[in-house]
């Protein structure tokens, strides 16, 4: 066999294009700025002899006035003991996350009563312990500092607040709701999934006119509105996902977004594996964007969403009409809307080479029945109804799962549709508006005025936990308890029920706003039991009865708030056939013109409310890695024609709403597509959310758009100015090739990187030694240093990450700043390349800048058996452990930096200041973030190293209970963070002395391999090959 | 200054000031290594509870008081709801148990003046010592035999890797007639002595 030729990987267009300057900076130690601490206009103006005065009197003083140095303070008893709690063991509780629609199940960790680290409730069948990067994110947001600690009261329009005690609230908003005449009330929430939190908003309904709105800015009510037309019943199904051997999305992007998310990667992962004989699925994405599933999938389309509907019509033509698969052919309303649709035309039309749309046609022909064409949140009603066609023709159907259909409370409207009520209250019927702890403000279009009609209300009562646009409109700000210090029960699936409780007590003077409702509802003084009698009188009183179980109430409502969540027997609604007229007659075709504007979610801080949260603000994007920001992605070919750059600006005019913003030009986008992320431009909404980035909700629309969240008819031109990006794209970057030396001239395989390692499935399953191989050749190059080999008898840790199941959420990244105490650096600090995470995903391009294929490799330290970075450390501050950690001992460094220097991976990171008190004045150093801290590891201080320690901290706590139960240690349980919270379980640690492991196993694999081999520093992180299931022969 | 002044200054001023510096700081060094250890450190306590009475003269257990121990990181000084547990009757009239009562019904903690403790960047553990039969002594002293309990071992990094290293000086299970044989029995029984064993 020929070698196969490797294809070039690239992370930026200075790469791609060999940018002599840039090449020469790869050669440096840190980039450009990281290492510059002293300039001289930020240092102070004392001269030298004073500065020595100040400081020789600052000793003497330290000297005379320090005399109680011996003093390690007090030890503060408990006076009555708590139950339960043992000093320096952790608690775990089960309960649910509030944080979107999905209300998956989550177990916090407690230690000493304060919850410090959150993962997935295992017992819950949805997420099955796994939780999203939000939820991970959901301590740091109960600990932040600027939560509403009072309620307060508004002073009027612009002229602040001033705090009120509860009992003067109550009594002034209960004559308010007793005084209501004729005006009713609007209660505005996000979806409301609680089943007791309907049951109090129904008594709202009828004791005080009170109409509820429920609004989501992105969920999957387009999909929903869809099947309510083309089946007339029942809501859209669960998809079985691990059944289907083709998935075909629609500018879908299921993997990163949309309901069911854990599940839905869970599923899809456990069918990109070679193990178990497994087929592998295929993964087909036709999409203007660049989404993180677009990334993953084996064959990507870069298409405007606006010809979507024509493909899918093209589609539906061939498999009906041509090659007369389903029974449509004979519907005159369907011909005449697939007329002229086939598939040449449409090739012609949308771009879609003949060939590949073929494909598709043939690849869904082959799979009928174990294929699922997935539409994205963000499409319009059309492609849903037509995307329901297409799947029903095909008979895809079967891999709809009734059993878990979706349980909403009230109708969730998309923001689009809460013109009513806007108009309702420009209207002046509504005298009191009740938001629970929603944005209205922020979220809504703008040609909606919503703020603008909140000025027409005599009362505006908003709960919440940290201030934002609808606090800062409001009357009365009252603040409300987080998750954590919550009770509740939640159902957004048929036959499963969680419950939430609280694992801290109010941190503050805060309120449940559930309890609080409660209490002026039923004239009760508000206690924290209040809302949880409720909950739970409810349960007793209509759930348990039904349930006609042996067990007493008492025990299985212990049992239930246990184990979170509790699975009951229902009898699932049968799959309704589709009604073909009825949903080809919805179908409308569209022209448009000019460029396309998506309104996509932002991975990391959703739609805006997650946008206080440090962490999330500091993971990177999973594509252009960008942080603490948004921006107008463009195409390649699009910034040649308008001669920009990355970061120069642009300016974007969708209708009349202009706005300027910086342009990202990314690879593989559509070129008649324009992406925004929204989530960003908060105001009033504290330090870390205000003023970051630019506020994409300006765009949006009540009318007028292809869907709510795609514009079409954009114009595009370039502003003056630019606008620097922290993008962590280029920080820490491990050389692809020598310096400024191309890959094919080199002859020494030290310089022969091949970092990313993949291959097609075919090519692999054709020869599936093609890796060794490869390695076989680097092996043969290799020296070592090292006279003997060190020898690990007893326990040898391991990682090993699959790349075929790593779809690069980067909810690892955020786990481990929860588990590790990695500090927040903040925009400034990151464009200067100081980003702290122990662990990032690296992202690599290969082939053309215009349809590149995207690779995810996560790096972290690699615990290497011969060190580089050890030998070189002059103090001994980074050793090696008897079982292969590499240790690192924070108090031994001083901070020299050899080792970062001297590391090939670049997995080390300097505390080039005490970051916590450097980020936002010192933001989180305020009370109560040390709550917030893990108390099993470090909080490192100024000057000095750190790196992943492959949570040192959990394998020490499990050998000591080893050892205290006197069995010998053999490392099987120990889990990293990273590990727990990967949702497809690419991440597997463990001990591979032990053969069971799924590391050892791993290393034996045919597809493993370590990155830069070559140097044979001997990396225990080893990683398995990404094969692509695509349609490409195998080249020889 | 004068080519002499200099001369001067170099040869014979410059060596003094060193010499004085480094003497200086040796003695400072060795006179004060025992202050800094603290040893012997024995502050007064908010009440003057007697270790001597309770775990000598009653003969109660350490961990009757300190549950934690066994369990936990941390031994972990009592609740005051455990002294009230005798003190409700016993004694009720004493001065300091009126203190005590004080605290107790007042539901304020008693400020402890704490006596040992690692550095923050110390990860020590409590259960697993006791697990492999070092005595609360090793460390502690003879507490019961304090009145006021003082400081006896420095809980410096040397003197923690002193044992890590000589297990067969601590450990029942290693010491023993034969203990000259069972080298690889003390290798066993070796406390860490790596960084990541007591540093994260």
């Amino acid at each position: 066999m020929k070698e196969i030729k490797e294809p070039t990987y690239w992370t930026s267009f200075e790469e791609l294009h060999k940018d002599p300057s840039h090449l020469d900076g790869r050669t440096n130690e840190f980039a450009d700025g990281a290492d510059e601490v002293i300039k001289l206009e930020d240092m102070s103006g004392v001269s030298r002899r004073r500065f020595l005065a100040l400081l020789g009197a600052s000793a003497a003083l330290a000297g005379t006035g320090c005399t109680n140095y011996r003093g390690h303070g007090k030890i503060v008893s408990w006076s009555k003991q708590p139950e339960g709690v043992v000093l320096g063991r952790p608690n775990f509780y089960a309960s649910t996350c509030s944080g979107c629609e999905d209300a998956c199940g989550v177990l916090v960790k407690t230690r000493e009563g304060r919850p410090i680290k959150v993962d997935g409730n295992p017992e819950h069948p949805m997420n099955q312990g796994k939780i999203c990067e939000k939820g991970q994110g959901s301590v740091l947001a109960l600990y932040n500092p600027e939560r509403i600690r009072k309620p307060m009261k508004s002073l009027g329009k612009d002229k602040g607040f001033q705090s009120l005690e509860w009992t003067q609230i109550d009594s002034e908003v209960q004559a308010r709701l007793k005084a209501l005449g004729t005006s009713r009330v609007a209660i505005v929430t996000n979806t409301v999934n609680s089943p007791s939190t309907a049951r109090l908003l129904e008594s709202y309904r009828s004791q005080f006119k009170a109409d509820v709105f429920a609004y989501e800015q992105f969920s999957d009510s387009t999909r929903q509105k869809a099947w309510k037309l083309s089946h007339a019943q029942g809501s859209f199904p669960s998809i079985a996902w691990h059944k289907a051997d083709l998935i075909l999305g629609f500018e879908s992007d299921f993997m990163s977004a949309g309901s069911e998310r854990m599940k839905t990667v869970r599923e899809i992962a456990s069918r990109r594996s070679l193990d178990n004989g497994n087929h592998f699925t295929r993964i087909v994405l036709v999409e203007g964007d660049v989404s993180m599933t677009g990334a993953n999938a084996d064959i990507r389309h870069a298409i405007s969403p606006v010809y979507h509907l024509d493909i899918v019509l093209g589609l539906l033509h061939e498999i009906s009409v041509v090659r007369k698969l389903s029974d449509y052919g004979s519907n005159p309303s369907f011909l005449k809307l697939v007329s002229g649709m086939d598939l040449k035309s449409v090739s012609e039309k949308t771009g879609l080479d003949l060939a590949s749309l073929t494909g598709l046609a043939d690849d869904l022909v082959a799979n009928r029945g174990k294929a699922i064409v997935h539409a994205g949140d963000l499409h319009s009603l059309n492609v849903h109804l037509a995307v329901n066609l297409l799947n029903a023709a095909l008979g895809n159907q079967k891999l709809y799962e009734t059993k878990q259909s979706k349980v909403q409370f009230f109708p969730v409207h998309s923001t689009q549709e809460l013109k009513a009520l806007s108009d309702a209250l420009l209207a002046g019927i509504y005298s009191v508006v009740i938001h629970l702890d929603c944005n209205p403000v922020y979220d809504l279009p703008a040609d909606l005025k919503y703020a603008e009609a909140l000025g027409k209300v005599s009362t505006v009562i908003t709960f919440a936990q940290l201030p934002s646009e609808t606090t800062h409109l409001s009357h009365y700000v009252l603040p409300d308890n987080h998750d954590f210090e919550s009770w509740g029960d939640y159902q957004n699936k048929e036959g499963i029920i969680s419950l939430q409780q609280p694992v801290i007590s109010a941190i503050y003077d805060t309120r449940q706003a559930e309890g609080c409702l409660l209490s002026w509802s039923t004239a009760k003084p508000y206690t924290q039991d209040l809302w949880h009698d409720f909950v739970r009188n409810r349960w007793e009183k209509e759930f348990y009865p039904g349930l006609k179980l042996s067990a007493d109430f008492v025990s299985f409502w212990n049992s239930c708030l246990h184990d979170g969540v509790f699975q009951f027997a229902y009898k699932p609604s049968q799959l309704s056939p589709i009604i073909v007229e009825q949903t080809v007659s919805s179908v409308q075709k569209s022209q448009s013109t000019g460029f396309t504007l998506i309104l996509r979610p932002s991975y990391s801080v959703g739609d805006g409310r997650f946008a206080s949260n440090g962490w999330l603000q500091e993971m990177s994007h999973p594509i252009s890695r960008v942080t603490w920001d948004n921006y107008v992605a463009v195409a390649p070919a699009v910034a040649r024609k308008l001669k920009i750059s990355s970061e120069d600006n642009v300016s974007i005019k969708v209708g009349e709403e202009k706005m300027i913003l910086p342009a990202l030009v990314q690879p593989g986008l559509n070129e008649n597509t324009l992406v925004v992320e929204i989530g960003y431009g908060r105001q009033n909404s504290g330090v870390v959310a205000t003023g970051v980035g630019f506020n994409a909700n300006r765009f949006l629309k009540s009318s007028g758009g292809l869907s709510a969240h795609i514009y079409d008819g954009v114009e595009l031109n370039k502003a003056v100015g630019s606008y620097t990006l922290a993008s962590i794209q280029e920080h820490h970057q491990i050389d692809l090739k020598g310096p400024g030396i191309l890959l094919e001239k080199l002859t020494d395989p030290h310089l022969r990187r091949e970092i990313i390692r993949e291959n097609s499935l075919t090519a692999h399953q054709a020869d599936p030694q093609w890796l060794a191989k490869r390695q076989e050749f680097k092996k043969k190059h290799v020296f070592s240093i090292y006279e003997e080999e060190q020898k690990y008898p007893d326990v040898k840790w391991a990682m090993s990450i699959d790349q075929n199941k790593c779809n690069g959420c980067g909810i690892c990244v955020v786990a481990c700043s929860s588990e590790n105490n990695i500090p927040v650096v903040g925009k400034d600090q990151i464009k200067r390349g100081r980003t702290m995470h122990w662990l990032r995903i690296d992202r690599y391009y290969s082939g053309k800048a215009e349809t590149p294929k995207i690779s995810f490799q996560p790096m972290l330290c690699q615990h290497c058996d011969n060190a580089p970075c050890e030998n070189v450390c002059p103090v001994g501050a980074t050793t090696h452990s008897p079982e292969g950690l590499n240790d690192m001992a924070y108090n031994r460094c001083v901070g020299t930096r050899y080792c970062a220097n001297n590391c090939p991976y670049k997995v080390r990171r300097f505390n080039f200041y005490d970051f916590r008190s450097n980020f936002a004045k010192g933001h989180y150093y305020n009370e109560p973030m040390d709550l917030a801290m893990n108390p099993e590891v470090s909080v490192r201080s100024r000057g000095v190293m750190e790196k992943c320690s492959f949570c040192v901290q959990r394998i020490m706590d499990s050998r000591q209970e080893a050892k205290k139960a006197k069995v010998q240690f053999n490392g099987l349980g120990v889990t990293t963070a990273c590990q727990d919270a990967c949702p497809t379980e690419a991440i597997q640690f463990g001990n591979v002395n032990q053969p069971e492991t799924n590391v050892a196993k791993a290393r034996e694999h045919e597809l493993n391999y370590h990155v830069l081999e070559e140097l044979n520093v001997k990396p225990n992180v080893t990683y398995l090959a990404r094969l692509r299931n695509s349609r490409e022969e195998v080249k020889s | 200054m004068d080519k002499q002044m200099l001369d001067y200054n170099i040869r014979v001023r410059l060596p003094i000031i060193l010499v004085a510096v480094v003497v200086a700081y040796f003695a400072t060094f060795f006179a004060g290594f025992k202050e800094r250890n603290m040893v012997g450190y024995a502050p007064e306590q908010p009440i003057k509870f007697s270790h001597k009475l309770h775990a000598g003269d009653l003969g109660m257990d350490c961990r009757y008081c300190h549950t934690a121990a066994e369990k936990g990181r941390h031994a972990g000084v009592p609740s005051t709801d455990t002294c009230m547990n005798c003190h409700s009757v016993a004694r009720a009239d004493m001065p300091e148990i009126k203190k005590l009562k004080e605290y107790f019904d007042s539901n304020e903690p008693i400020p402890w003046v704490r006596i040992h403790k690692t550095p923050d960047f110390v990860y020590f553990n409590h259960s697993v010592h006791l697990a492999s039969g070092i005595d609360c002594a090793q460390c502690h002293g003879d507490v019961a035999g304090m009145d006021v309990v003082q400081r006896t071992k420095p809980l410096s990094m040397g003197w923690c890797l002193e044992c890590h290293r000589t297990p067969q000086e601590q450990l029942i299970e290693v010491t023993g007639p034969d203990n000259q044989k069972s080298a690889q029995l003390v290798r066993k029984h070796a406390g860490g002595q790596h960084c990541s064993a007591c540093h994260r």
